[in-house]
Formats: structure tokens, C-alpha cells, sequence
């Protein structure tokens, strides 16, 4: 029987397999930054223990940089985790992209940019949202500390083989409607624990028909759906945005590469544990009214009346009212950033959305560029000055706002529409109210001061 | 079913693993109709032998047990867990169990906790792993060397 291109990757990583116990798998790339990885080191000093394979391992600096002011308006304590992963990376000869470097950015965008993610490797980050890189045809797994300095010391992975579920999506996009909102539109439909256990194969002509940009923020909210992992076949589109990068292969290893790659696709009858269709022609530009990713609705609609007492607690936290038109909930705050929406396509899509526009003067709207190099891409196709003169602040490259663990915050009760991928209690500032949408959708709510339907935007 | 909020008492060892449902309740007590009535059975082979750790006076009316690996394997008769919870248990605490039996606890009450082998050891991961540098190595060297480097 075929294999499911998950089980192929698996396979061709097992280290050890034995009966009762999750396999041993080994790891091809090894992403680092200074959040959960400065009890790792210690705990590896401790036991005097040194990284394995430094050369597999590549570290950088995003979840707490500023992004303005440079390092020097770092607070303290980002400042100790910052130069404790300089000190790390230093000792144990771990190249780090850190801040001021070109290549700095937040982890899940430059591992592709730079064309270090590439399909077939296993790849794991001390991060949630390392599921992004699956959008590559890699199998990418967010692990916790312990893990993190599991693998530092021994290059592999402790994991148990999960199921496989294949998310179908057939069709063109409806106008106005983005990868964002496919992401959305698919965890409405399984749920925030609905691919629990299972790696996501997301698969059909609508997926196939993304840009590698797209399939990233689909992957990338792979774990709001409850699952670790999520990936998508690799094809000509990913082989084209691979060519030339970085660390991609060259020459004839190129060549090679492509056919090796090729075969990865699940075979036709490989069998899902399950599977779910989605038909694009149906998905809508999505707004979440809770404070989960699945509680959302299209923009054209309202607030739903609450079926639970979570739903209830959501609607208390957001101040909301059930009946409420989505169009009529005025934003204090808008951020364009995140693993999620913050690549160079995103702000093209919502620079094109304000241009000849001004930020409603009650908003406050900020973009955040995902990497250094994103930055300086945009900033030699003048999206800056667009985002500038319409009124949004424009920062330097980082997680920002997305979690609030840098001066970027939501204060207590302001609402913020927010291309990132969590609306939690919280997350991106005590007492914010987050509502996720596209860039798009975010950038129309920027000029509206209020969520508004960017189909009938302009 | 009693809530599960705190369980304080005496703690018991049973220091075996593969500990089977046969051995926890033999098969000639399951003719009940009655969920009840296995307590005095528990592991009635093994008392019948006298000396039975779980007779000891120390251990009298203990209500969690600490045991080895595989605790719970074998049939799937859930007289087990309804004999330990008679006999007065509330929780078993084992690397790990047979997997009908400790859906069977969750369903019946009685709470299985799996404490894992390399915290019995006193082994981190890293070493449990690094066991296996024989297989690490051998992967390491068939691994192709086009794939990515970083340094
Ligand atoms: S941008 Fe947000 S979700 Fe992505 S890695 Fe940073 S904090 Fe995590």
C-alpha cells in the first residue's frame, strides 16, 4: 500500500524504532531563538554535554527585539536572553542571525527565505508555528524546551507516529478571499482540537494554486487546528522559489534535489485516517469575533449568539454584543506582522488595499515586517513610503505585537484587527481584544477605523 | 463515582512489571453478575502464597500503588480495576500500562498515572537517547551530504 507523504518523511528519519516506544527520528535542521532556548543551553552546561551538530543549527533573535530604537531600547530581561544566546551561539559554534544582522527575522520566515527549509527534511523550532515550514513538503514540529536541548545534544527526536488527515480544498478563491481566510475557513470547519494527533495534508487545486507565501499561512495555522504538523506537496511553484536561495542546493545537486523531491508527493493510494473537503467557492473573508482561532465568521456577518460557556466568556472578554454586525466594530489598533501575514506578498496586498488612502485618524496601525530582508525588499519597491504617508508606523523585522513580549502592546480593552494567528486572552497585550483577519481585511480597517468587508472596500 | 480531587494515603510498592489482569483477578472470579465483590480477590494467587507485599501491616489499607512497566496487560476484563478500587486503590502509578486497562480505569475511577521509565532511572532523555549512539552514528553516515548545513 502507498504511503502518505508525512509517512514517507517519517520513515526516511527513523534513527531507532521499537515496539511500545515513540520512534527515534533525526533531525536536518534545527531552529533556534532566545526564548525557550536559554534553559537548554544551561541544562546541556550543566550536564556537560556539548550540540551535536552545530551545523545543522541555525539561531535568531525575534520573539522579544524591539522593532525600533535597536537593541539599546531592548528592556532588561530581552536584553539578558539576547546576549545569552550570543553567548550560547558562540561557545557551541551555532551560526546566529541576531539583531542588526541582514538575515535577522522572525524564524519561520527566514528558514525559507534563506532556502535552508526545503522539502523532504524534518525540521523543528522551540515554536508552535514551526508548522509553517511544511508548506515546503517538510515535516516541521514545534517541540518545547526539553526537547530543544534533546535535540542540541543528540540531533534527534523522541516522537510518536501520528495519523494522517487530508484537508481537500478545490476551487478558485472567491475575490478578496486569501490563504488567511483558508486557514480560518479550515479551522472553523475541524475545530481548535480538530487535528489533534494527525499531521495536516492539505491538498486540491486551491492549495496548488497559492504562492509559496500562501501555502506558509495556511501551514502556519496548522496548530490552531490542534495539529503539530502540516504539509503541502512540493511542486514546480516551490522548486521555483527555492532556486537560487541562499542555502538551496546549485549546480547539479539541483537537479538531483528536484527529483528526490518529486517522489515525496503522497502516492495515489496512500489511505488517510481522515479526511475533510472544502470547497473554496464557499470560504469568505474571515473575522474572529472570540478568543480562539475557530470562533470567526465571515465579515458580512454578526456576532452568533453564544451556544456555550465559552462562547459566553469570549463575548464578555471582546465586549460584544451576539447580533452585532461584524461591519459595525470600531478598531482602535491595527498590526500587519507574524510568522502568518508578514512576508513581502502580504504587504504588497495590503499596500495595494491603501493606496491613496489615509489611516482613519482614531487608529493606530503599525507594520512590522517578518524579516530584515522583507524590510529591505519592501523598502526598495517604496511599500514603506505607501505605509508611511497613508500613516502606519513602520518597524523593524520581529514577532512584535504578535505576542507582546517586546514594548509592542495592545492596551487594556483596545481592539485591534491583526494579521497574526492568535486572538487569546491577552496575548498581544493584557486586556486586548484581538480580532484576526488577512492583511487585506486588516489594512481596509486601518482606513475605515472599523472592520469592514474589503470586497466592498474602495 | 467519588469526584477525584485529592487522594491522600498509604502508598504501596509492587515491584513487578507485566503485571497481567490475570494476576490482578484471576479468570474463576468473573462469574459475578455484580460489579462488586472482586476486592477480596485482588491478586489472589499471589496472597494465597503468603507473604504477599500488599499484606504486610505497613501497607494495610494503602490507596496507591507504584509498580512496573506494562501494569494492566492481558484480557480486557475490567474486573480488574473494579477489584484495586474495592480493595481500597485510587491510583496506580506505573512507566506504563496495558492499554484497555487504563481506559478501563478512566472509565471505572481509578486513576492510572504513567510515570515514565527514565524518571524511575533517573536517566534525562538525553542520556536514554544517547544509548542509542550506535544507530545515531550509522544514520549519521548514510546521511547524504547535500542536504542543508547552516555553518
Ligand atoms: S510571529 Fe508570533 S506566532 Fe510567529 S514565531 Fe513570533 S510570536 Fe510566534
Amino acid at each position: 500500500m502507498g504511503r502518505t507523504m508525512a509517512a514517507k518523511i517519517w520513515d526516511d528519519h527513523i534513527v531507532a524504532a521499537r515496539e511500545h516506544e515513540p520512534d527515534l527520528l533525526y533531525v536536518d535542521l534545527h531552529l533556534v531563538h532566545e526564548v525557550t532556548s536559554p534553559q537548554a543551553f544551561e541544562s546541556l552546561r550543566l550536564n556537560h554535554r556539548r550540540v551535536r551538530r552545530p551545523d545543522l543549527t541555525l539561531a535568531t533573535m525575534d520573539h522579544d527585539v524591539p522593532t525600533r530604537g535597536g537593541r539599546a531600547a531592548a528592556d532588561e530581561l530581552a536584553e539578558r536572553q539576547m546576549s545569552a544566546l550570543e553567548e550560547n551561539c558562540r561557545r557551541e559554534g551555532i551560526r546566529l542571525y541576531g539583531m542588526g544582522n541582514a538575515r535577522q527575522g522572525i524564524v519561520h520566515v527566514i528558514g525559507p527565505e534563506l532556502g535552508l527549509t526545503q522539502p523532504g527534511l524534518l525540521i523543528v523550532c522551540g515554536d508552535s508555528h514551526t508548522s509553517t515550514h511544511g508548506a515546503f513538503g517538510a515535516l516541521a514540529l514545534g517541540i518545547g524546551t526539553s526537547e530543544v536541548e534533546h535535540v542540541l545534544a543528540t540531533q534527534c527526536l523522541r516522537q510518536r507516529r501520528p495519523k494522517a488527515m487530508a484537508i481537500t480544498v478545490e476551487g478558485a478563491l472567491p475575490l478578496g478571499v486569501t490563504a488567511k481566510d483558508v486557514a480560518l475557513g479550515i479551522i472553523a470547519r475541524i475545530g481548535v482540537e480538530g487535528g489533534r494527533g494527525h499531521v495536516l495534508e492539505y491538498r486540491g487545486s486551491t492549495i496548488r494554486g497559492l504562492s509559496m507565501e500562501g501555502r506558509m499561512t495556511v501551514c502556519n495555522m496548522t496548530i490552531e487546528g490542534g495539529a503539530r504538523a502540516g504539509v503541502i506537496a512540493p511542486d514546480d511553484t516551490t522548486f521555483a522559489y527555492l532556486r537560487g536561495r541562499e542555502y538551496a542546493p546549485a549546480g547539479d545537486q539541483w537537479d538531483q534535489a528536484v527529483d528526490r523531491w518529486r517522489a515525496l508527493a503522497t502516492d495515489p493510494d496512500a489511505i488517510f485516517d481522515r479526511e475533510v473537503s472544502i470547497d473554496a467557492a464557499r470560504l469568505e473573508p474571515y473575522v474572529t469575533w472570540g478568543t480562539n482561532p475557530g470562533q470567526s465568521v465571515p465579515v458580512s456577518g454578526s456576532i452568533p449568539a453564544p451556544s456555550t460557556e465559552t462562547d459566553e466568556r469570549a463575548l464578555q472578554y471582546m465586549a460584544l454584543e451576539p447580533g452585532t454586525a461584524i461591519e459595525a466594530i470600531a478598531i482602535d489598533r491595527v498590526f500587519i506582522g507574524s510568522c502568518t501575514n508578514a512576508r513581502l506578498e502580504d504587504l504588497r496586498v495590503a499596500a495595494s488595499v491603501i493606496r491613496g488612502h489615509r489611516v482613519h485618524p482614531k487608529v493606530r496601525a503599525m507594520v512590522v515586517p517578518g524579516s530584515a530582508s522583507v524590510k529591505r525588499q519592501a523598502e526598495a519597491e517604496g511599500l514603506d513610503a505607501l505605509f508611511r504617508e497613508a500613516g502606519f508606523e513602520w518597524r523593524d523585522a520581529g514577532c512584535s505585537m504578535c505576542l507582546g513580549m517586546n514594548p509592542d502592546i495592545l492596551g487594556p480593552g483596545e481592539r485591534c484587527a491583526s494579521t497574526s494567528n492568535r486572538n487569546f486572552e491577552g496575548r498581544q497585550g493584557s486586556g486586548g481584544r484581538t480580532h484576526l483577519v488577512s492583511p487585506p481585511m486588516a489594512a481596509a480597517a486601518a482606513i475605515t477605523g472599523h472592520l469592514v468587508d474589503v470586497r466592498e472596500f474602495n | 463515582m467519588e469526584p477525584f480531587t485529592r487522594v491522600t494515603g498509604i502508598l504501596a510498592p509492587l515491584d513487578r512489571v507485566n503485571v497481567d489482569t490475570d494476576q490482578i483477578i484471576p479468570k474463576q472470579f468473573l462469574k459475578r453478575i455484580e460489579r462488586t465483590g472482586f476486592g477480596p480477590f485482588l491478586f489472589y494467587d499471589w496472597r494465597r502464597n503468603g507473604d504477599f507485599i500488599l499484606d504486610r501491616p505497613a501497607y494495610r489499607g494503602a490507596s496507591v500503588l507504584v509498580t512496573g512497566a506494562n501494569f494492566g496487560c492481558g484480557s480486557s476484563r475490567e474486573h480488574a480495576p473494579w477489584s484495586l478500587l474495592e480493595a481500597g486503590f485510587r491510583v496506580v502509578i506505573a512507566p506504563s500500562f496495558g492499554d484497555i486497562f487504563k481506559s478501563n480505569s478512566f472509565r471505572c475511577g481509578l486513576l492510572p498515572v504513567e510515570f515514565r521509565e527514565c524518571l524511575l532511572n533517573g536517566w534525562d532523555e538525553v542520556a536514554l537517547t544517547l544509548r542509542d549512539e550506535t544507530e545515531i552514528a550509522r544514520y549519521e553516515a548514510d546521511r547524504s551530504t547535500e542536504l542543508p548545513r547552516t555553518a
